[in-house]
């Protein structure tokens, strides 16, 4: 059941963050074009300008459309349907938290894309020898088993943080439905708490705790040693993140479970 | 034991008691119709049912179970709004309902669409209102449900779309389901009703066979309904 919540979900939300995904990598193609060619730097501005702009509302939009779907389908109109298929809460719930993750690694993937494509055409001074990099690269004798490390640690921090935001927003958007009037400001106001709860107790959790040193006072002479505490602080990061991940979890799907009151 | 039960169940808003200790069971093969005026507790209950919101006491269950993942499998819900996407398209909510329910019959629903002539290639927000109130309709009974809740299903739609939508009703249930049917528009569904609850206040006060009301109190139920709730009904 879950991989057909979440086709219906990719459907819904497809249709609205695909155009921009398209119109992001076509404008893209046309900067680097652009760059390659034209000598006044005119069009150039004007294009690269109107990049930015569009990466600026993707962003934005692939956040508005989330939770615009979860308000609408859970707690909105939509919900008397998608709330009384044979589902348990617990599968609608992490249906929407994978979809909402897909939906971040894409927008992500289309922003790192667009910036691929300019790189990748625009040549300066006869353009980058990439090869001649690769060489560079390999003649440094890199630690490439801890780099490899950092980076995996780096893409799970990454998507935790994804489901840590995402569950936040649906757990906001969860308590502010229970107001009679203004749900949306009182969505944003519990966003907010939630925001400043969680900070306070990081910041306690933090100054209480003496396990990790501060980079200023720790030696950090070799590289090694900078990917090793590296390493120590996004462990930290993700261990806190799963935390938080599972509290917001059971406050959504408590109020999903027990407080589902559709208008 | 009927296939609907309800052990003194109680659902409060703040002080208020959208139901209060109702005590009702309902057997397989009857089309009942859940009869008050508007905020006596017909979605309440109908709600509460389908596992949209929690009793604050007592106890609801559909073939023995609570609802949850299990009685919303065989449970059909029509409720008083529209609940489809309106960016879809007709045949697309059609692979919808075939994708998430099992006892969906695509061929009973095809059929039904192409008897209205409803371009299964139109997006369902470019329907008529008519038309949209037939498609949920025929979503909903076109399931070979255990139960089936259609909550205000003829409101706000011409006398030809209600003729039609009673056709639908009863040349489609299930024999073995029970059919609760939630409406203050009772003249026109007291002909394909087998037993009557009249609902005020959240409380069940007539639970009978329809039949032998009309028989005892010699009139329609619709007359019964009126003279039972004067003054009181919103109709």
């Amino acid at each position: 059941m879950a991989g057909r919540l979440i086709k219906y979900d990719f459907m819904a939300i497809g249709r609205k963050l695909g155009p921009i995904y398209i119109a992001v990598l076509a404008v893209s193609f046309l900067t680097g074009i652009l760059g390659l060619r034209v000598t006044n730097s005119g069009p150039l501005a004007v294009v690269s300008f109107i990049l930015g702009v569009l990466v600026i509302v993707m962003a934005v939009m692939t956040l508005v459309v989330l939770i615009q779907r979860f308000r609408k389908t859970v707690y909105g109109d939509e919900g008397y349907l998608m709330m009384t298929l044979p589902a348990s809460t617990g599968t609608q719930l992490w249906s929407k938290v994978i979809s909402a993750v897909i939906w971040g690694v894409l927008t992500t993937l289309v922003m790192l894309g667009s910036a691929a494509v300019i790189i990748l055409m625009i040549r300066v001074d006869g353009g980058i020898h990439y090869r001649e990099m690769l060489v560079q690269l390999n003649s440094m004798n890199l630690p490439w088993g801890k780099i490899s490390l950092t980076a995996v640690l780096f893409i799970l921090n990454a998507i935790a943080g994804l489901v840590e935001f995402a569950l936040m927003i649906y757990a906001s958007i969860s308590v502010g439905s229970q107001a009679s009037d203004h749900k949306g400001l009182f969505s944003v106001l519990a966003f907010i708490a939630f925001a400043v709860i969680e900070n306070v107790i990081l910041y306690f959790a933090v100054t209480k705790s003496d396990g990790l040193d501060s980079p200023l006072t720790v030696n950090l002479t070799t590289f090694e040693q900078s990917l090793e505490y590296l390493d120590i602080l996004l462990f930290a990061s993700l261990v806190v993140a799963v935390i938080t991940s599972a509290v917001y979890f059971a406050v959504t799907y408590l109020f999903m479970d027990r407080r589902l009151n559709l208008e | 034991m009927g296939v609907i039960e309800c052990r003194d169940l109680t659902r409060k808003f703040g002080r208020t008691d959208a139901l209060d200790s109702v005590n009702l069971s309902i057997e397989s093969g009857r089309i009942v119709g859940l009869l008050g005026p508007n905020g006596a507790g017909k979605t309440t209950m109908i709600k509460i049912a389908n596992g949209l919101l929690k009793p604050t006491s007592g106890i609801l269950t559909i073939a023995g179970n609570k609802p949850g993942k299990e009685t919303k499998a065989v449970t059909a819900y029509l409720p008083d709004r529209e609940f489809l996407p309106g960016y879809m398209k007709v045949k697309e909510i059609v692979n919808m309902y075939s994708d998430f329910f099992g006892d969906f019959r695509r061929d009973k629903a095809e059929d039904m669409l192409a008897e209205l002539g409803i371009d299964p290639g139109k997006r369902f927000k470019n329907l008529s209102k008519g038309n949209r109130e037939k498609v949920q309709l025929i979503m909903v009974m076109s399931r070979e449900a255990e139960v089936y809740f259609l909550d205000e299903p003829i409101a706000g739609v011409d006398p030809a779309a209600r003729d039609y939508i009673l056709h639908v009703i009863i040349s489609n249930y299930n024999e073995n389901a029970a059919v609760v049917i939630s409406t203050h528009l009772i003249e026109d569904v007291e002909n394909i009703l087998d037993e009557v609850v009249f609902i005020r206040n959240g409380r069940i006060v007539l639970h009978d066979n329809a039949d032998d009301l009309r028989a005892e109190r010699g009139k329609s139920i619709d007359k019964i309904f009126r003279e039972d709730f004067k003054w009181q009904a919103d109709l």
